[in-house]
């Protein structure tokens, strides 16, 4: 506890102004106690009794101002007598504001919104450096959603980030929870004490849904923008993020999401590991588990496992369980493959996501099932889609990658494209099972079944026994409430899948027993 | 020239520079620790200020005022040709009993309209609640120490504990001893006494550097009344509920209005100075 | 504050980008402030640099700047004609609003009031003479602005036309302006017709004289008295001139009684000043004129001391660049239009009279003036709005002229060029819209934001001026 004063000689100001200034002062981070009186000599002795005096107001005199600030410590106490002047300057030209919902500038808006923490940006890429960096010197955190930044810039703006204290979760950063606040593209999860750190959006969401609908919750959940763990950036992010969380009294178990990081950066992250004692589960989609499992964290193979061990250690529960329930969503979906198999017609499954690490994890699923499958995001470079991203063979396509979106918004939000797909493919006699995820959420569209449910039905008028399969990230929670949703679309013929793990496997299971 | 002016009736004469500035009002001071005021609100109108039409002449840097003539800046304004406020109020025929009762009664009725922050407490001990930060626990100690003092005859001990005490432009106690220096007027006028010595006495304990707080207490040992403390103790003698001109008497200030009337209607409850 | 501290605080949001993001924290009740964010303006990096590197020097000439504007003190003193009182005024010349243009690029109204003026001076007998002696090279064109002067939408000045003398007595520098003419087929919206001549000529002949001897005898209006006061009657002393002109017609009345030779004189002058709201407009013009004038010639300011049109260009001075004009093309205004006229038939937007906004009047100050508040959609919260955002762009707030509404605040003065950039907001003016043929007349009134160009050109122009003359 510190508390520090100043004298305003000569200078007079109002009551309403002065208490204004006593309101404003205590709502500052880390006050106590403040006061703002004349200098008169029953004022000093008050102030002294009261613990507010400080020795410079021995010699101040009845016509000038007295103001201390009793703070938690003698930063929080620099911090408030920093903001004096502007304060003081505020209220007289306040006093004559008209308050408005929108702010001109982010200073504008610091002004406004007393305590602001967190600046959400999403304006576009190339002017978005600008506001990021004015967040950052105005001390806010920074969830930047835009796309587009040079990798320079992302670096350096990073680099002033990481110096400042500052989380900066981007750019192209669609998924954030904190404080389970869902920001931007993220689902409405219950609270608990799982952290997330991930450079991939979906994953984020599918991982925190599967937790949240099995009863755990998360912490935070803080995204780094996919090219955080790429080699230019080093992981500068990725690391801090998980430190904070490290750090975090509420977080008990952390789940790193990403597609596979450069090796260096994945030493990093190793290297970060291996310092905590909290339990870390690692799912880097399809990238080498050696070096995070020596380091002490637990690899997963895929988002619903990395989600399913998450929740046995949220729990206290043990990790070896996790085998067995795999097993069992196996044998489940093995069950429904061999009953919806018979009579299907056509050969091939299309696949048409809207969440880039969705389709990432459908193509690892089914590799193991059915080998390679085409892409415009391929595993393997030798199964890149042509560039028109015509069907061929067995194919995944990642309609939010930038050759679809050019120009669009993104697939969770516009439907039109997946839905012009869905009637391509229904007559396409070689299709035999259209693959397609539905993430729900704040963000995402508020309707998404009166977009893709008129469009299903068409299809299925036009081929009867092709197979729709679709799994739902989200939670009931969330606006669009995730069992309406799933009820709707199987009265509607599709076959809905509690993750997309599962209904990755389901397809997986059904091509294996046609071509067998 | 087409404004009009409104000058006060105990307006002193001499050469004024500007004092301080808020946004209706400036207050001049002379070197003899004299002030006036100019505004362009009539609501704050008092013995001692000029009522300009227009808010362009709070901008000057000086005033100075003859018997014959005011200037304001460089404007020459003939006192003649203009109205004058009268800062007396008169008690003739006053229903003393009725007035005192209103009085007594208004922190338990109108209480609610008192800024939390004002020393209503005096009177209403249960408003102690509203009470926080450990300044203001501590000034609220010292002004009810005060207030006893009062009760009890001690009065220059009592002045020394209330004056310069609280926040403000002019600290709460200080509105508060106003307060009581006007209820000396009106107990005055109904005992038929000559207060004058106890109101001086009361002034000089009270009086410090600020010329802001001592022109204030030097005008309320003269019972000069200003426009919505005189609206006011005309509306609880005349007019009925005064509610309108409670409102306006409270929101004098930060809690200014709500402490001198708090020391009113205290001096009067407990016929201090008598 | 690190990552753990918000950790532990209540998340609170600073939205800027897409709404919805907003809207669904709001829903979640969680404090979040939308940013209306617009793309800045493309401007030069070693501009940027420059502003950056002379912050200080800038912040120092324009509270200069904004003090000599605040402490002018605008009289009416007298009245005179063009050619005897105003500055380099000569027989040959006509002034016209805006930055400088030549015949061939002036637009309908402007040149409809030349041809008029012509008519006026005796120079031509006929249109077809007037024509062909406008674009002979025999008559030379200027701005009012370089010859001390201001004119409401074509602007024009010439020599024998009587004009309000204004003196900012904090510095001693005049201002000039016609009187204006009232509504209807006027030469200020381009209109040349017998009828105007005639209302001309009774203005010099009867008009003119009264009001001469009335201004005389009161030896001095305090405009800006005036004016403080219209702000707090419903005038922001633009668009809306209906309180100050009464003011005006107060102080005058006794003196124009006894200045008339006849009462039939002084019915008619009272009667006219009285039947034109927007009498008081060509004062309150030349009272800003000559406040802003006196702030001229500050080195490295980049406070605008003049914003005009002439109908085809829209033009900027700033105090620290002298007699430089910066130009771009001037807009054609969002209005109300009377009855049988559009959008088609208007003009660029026209005239002198935003030196009124210069000065923190007008488009600056419309929150004051609810009674105009159909010209900015109707609803007094969008006039307000505005006002509140030319206080984005401005170096300080008038220390006489106030808004009630906003508690008194004094409204928005002295446009620093630097934030008009940085923050992508550039002036809000009030106007009037001439038709595009001369000799039409007025056809609507509105509003309008001005062009960014000039204001990017200026600021590039104070760099150039600054680096020529690096001593100063």
């Amino acid at each position: 506890m510190t508390t520090q004063g100043i004298i305003k000689q000569g200078v007079y100001y109002d009551s309403v102004t002065l208490m204004t200034v006593t309101q404003r002062i205590n709502a500052l981070e880390g006050i106590v106690d403040s006061s703002v009186v004349m200098g008169t000599r029953e004022n000093k002795a008050i102030l002294e009794s009261a613990g507010l005096f400080v020795s410079d107001f021995a010699d101040a005199s009845d016509t000038d101002l007295l103001i201390s600030v009793q703070a938690e410590n003698s930063t929080f106490a620099q911090n408030a007598m920093a903001r004096l002047e502007m304060i003081l300057k505020d209220i007289s030209s306040s006093e004559g504001s008209h308050r408005r919902d929108t702010a001109r500038s982010i200073h504008d808006a610091v002004e406004r919104l007393e305590g602001s923490n967190l600046s959400l940006i999403s304006i576009a890429g190339r002017y978005a450096v600008a506001e990021v960096r004015k967040a950052l010197d105005l001390g806010l955190h920074v969830m930047l959603f835009s796309d587009n930044v040079p990798i320079e810039d992302e670096k350096r703006l990073k680099e002033e980030a990481r110096d400042r204290g500052l989380l900066l979760m981007g750019p192209d950063c669609g998924t954030a929870i904190i404080n389970g606040v869902p920001l931007a593209f993220a689902n409405a999860v219950q609270r608990g004490n799982i952290g997330i750190v991930a450079a991939s959006g979906t994953g984020l969401q599918e991982v925190s849904c599967i937790i949240s609908n099995r009863g755990a919750g998360i912490s935070q959940a803080l995204g780094t923008g996919g090219r955080d763990v790429k080699k230019e950036i080093g992981g500068i992010m990725f690391i801090e993020a998980m430190k904070a969380l490290f750090e975090d009294e509420r977080t008990q178990c952390i789940v790193l999401i990403s597609k596979p990081p450069d090796d260096e950066v994945l030493s990093l992250i190793a290297k970060e590991i291996s310092r905590t004692d909290k339990p870390v589960v690692a799912m880097f989609i399809g990238a080498n588990s050696e070096k995070v499992g020596q380091a002490g964290a637990l690899p997963a193979h895929s988002l619903s496992e990395a989600a399913l061990l998450a929740v046995q250690l949220s729990l206290g529960k043990p990790v070896e369980d996790v085998r067995a329930m795999l097993k069992s969503i196996h044998d489940e979906v093995g069950s429904l493959a061999k009953k919806l198999s018979p009579g299907v017609k056509g050969r091939y499954v299309r696949g048409l996501f809207s969440g880039g690490t969705l389709c990432h994890e459908a193509q690892l699923i089914l590799k193991e099932h059915i080998g390679h499958v085409y892409s415009n995001v391929p595993l393997d470079p030798d199964y890149l889609l042509s560039a028109s991203g015509e069907g061929s063979f067995h194919s995944l396509i990642d309609m939010g990658d930038d050759a679809f979106t050019a120009g669009r918004p993104h697939p969770m939000i516009d439907f039109s494209q997946r839905c012009k797909r869905i009637q391509e493919e229904a007559k396409n006699p070689e299709t035999v099972i259209v693959l397609f995820d539905l993430v729900l959420g704040y963000g995402a569209h508020v309707s998404p079944l009166d977009e893709i449910l008129p469009a299903v039905t068409a299809a299925r008028r036009h081929s009867p026994d092709l197979l729709f399969i679709c799994s739902v990230t989200g939670t009931d929670d969330d606006p669009q409430n995730r069992q309406a949703v799933t009820e709707s679309l199987r009265e509607s013929g599709v076959i809905v899948m509690m993750s997309n793990y599962s209904a990755a496997l389901l397809t997986g299971h059904i091509i294996k027993n046609i071509t067998s | 020239m087409i404004e009009s002016f409104v000058f006060g009736d105990v307006l002193p004469t001499g050469v004024f520079k500007l004092h301080s500035r808020f946004r209706r009002v400036s207050n001049f001071s002379s070197v003899d620790g004299d002030m006036v005021f100019v505004t362009d609100d009539p609501m704050l109108m008092a013995g001692q200020g000029i009522q300009v039409a227009t808010n362009i002449l709070l901008v000057s840097e000086a005033v100075s005022i003859t018997k014959e003539s005011v200037t304001i800046g460089d404007r020459i304004i003939h006192r003649k040709d203009h109205p004058v406020y009268t800062s007396y109020v008169s008690f003739e025929g006053l229903d003393f009993n009725d007035f005192e009762t209103r009085l007594i009664q208004l922190p338990e009725d109108r209480g609610y309209l008192f800024p939390d922050d004002s020393l209503l407490y005096v009177l209403d001990p249960a408003r102690c609640r509203f009470v926080s930060g450990a300044f203001e626990r501590k000034l609220a100690d010292q002004i009810l120490d005060g207030a006893e003092h009062l009760r009890t005859g001690r009065m220059e001990k009592g002045v020394a504990l209330l004056s310069g005490a609280g926040k403000g432009l002019t600290p709460s106690g200080d509105d508060f001893l106003a307060g009581l220096l006007y209820a000396m007027h009106y107990l005055g006028f109904k005992n038929r006494l000559c207060m004058d010595t106890q109101a001086r006495q009361l002034f000089d304990i009270s009086k410090g550097n600020n010329l802001l707080v001592n022109s204030f207490l030097w005008h309320a040992m003269n019972y000069n009344y200003f426009q919505t403390l005189k609206n006011f103790v005309y509306s609880c003698t005349r007019c009925g509920c005064g509610y309108r001109a409670l409102i306006d008497l409270l929101s004098v200030g930060a809690t200014s209005g709500a402490d001198l009337l708090t020391g009113y209607i205290f001096g009067i409850q407990y016929r201090i100075g008598i | 504050m690190s990552a753990n501290q918000l950790f532990r605080q209540p998340l609170k949001v600073i939205n800027t980008g897409i709404v919805t993001f907003k809207e669904d924290l709001h829903r979640l009740g969680v404090d979040v402030v939308q940013v209306n964010w617009k793309p800045p303006v493309d401007m030069d990096a070693s501009v940027l640099q420059w502003l950056k590197e002379n912050r200080g020097k800038i912040d120092k000439a324009n509270r200069e700047a904004l003090d000599i504007i605040l402490g002018g003190k605008p009289f009416l003193v007298g009245m005179g004609k063009a050619l005897d009182t105003i500055p380099g005024m000569k027989q040959n010349l006509i002034l016209h609003s805006g930055p400088p243009v030549t015949w061939d690029r002036m637009c309908g109204p402007t040149r409809g009031a030349i041809l008029g003026a012509l008519l006026y001076e005796g120079l031509a007998g006929s249109i077809g003479e007037a024509e062909a002696l406008a674009s002979s090279g025999e008559i030379v064109y200027a701005p009012c602005h370089e010859h001390a002067s201001v004119g409401p939408m074509a602007g024009v000045i010439s020599a024998s036309m009587p004009v309000f003398i204004v003196k900012n007595e904090a510095h001693g520098n005049y201002a000039y302006c016609t009187m204006n003419e009232g509504l209807g087929k006027v030469l200020r919206y381009g209109a040349y017709g017998t009828e105007v001549i005639g209302k001309l000529r009774w203005m010099e002949r009867v008009l003119y004289p009264v009001l001469k001897a009335g201004v005389e005898k009161l030896g001095g209006i305090d405009l800006k008295n005036i004016i403080a006061q219209a702000l707090h009657m419903g005038d922001e002393v633009h668009n809306r001139n209906r309180a100050a002109t009464s003011l005006l017609y107060r102080i005058l009345a006794p003196a124009v009684v006894d200045a008339a030779e006849s009462s039939a004189a002084a019915i008619d002058v009272l009667d006219f000043i009285n039947g034109n709201d927007h009498f008081f407009l060509n004062l309150s013009m030349p009272a800003a004129k000559c406040c802003l004038d006196s702030a001229r010639d500050i080195p490295y300011s980049s406070i605008v001391v003049v914003m005009a049109r002439n109908g085809t260009d829209f033009g900027v001075q700033l105090a620290g660049t002298g007699g430089l004009w910066f130009t771009g093309e001037a807009p054609v205004p969002d209005a109300l239009f009377f009855p049988g006229y559009s959008m088609a038939d208007a003009n660029r937007d026209i005239g002198d009279s935003s030196i009124t906004e210069t000065v923190g009047l007008g488009g600056f100050a419309i929150a004051a003036a609810p009674a105009i508040v159909q010209f900015v959609g109707g609803k007094a919260a969008d006039a307000v709005q505005y006002t509140m955002d030319m206080y984005e762009i401005t170096a300080g707030e008038n220390n006489v002229y106030q808004i009630p509404y906003l508690n008194f605040r004094g409204t928005p003065t002295g446009i620093d060029v630097r934030k008009v950039i940085e923050k992508s907001i550039t002036p809000f003016i009030d106007t009037g819209v001439a038709h595009r043929e001369p000799g039409i007349g007025q056809v609507g009134a509105g509003v309008l934001s001005a062009p960014v160009e000039p204001f990017k050109k200026a600021l590039k122009g104070l760099k150039t001026v600054c680096e020529k003359d690096p001593k100063k």
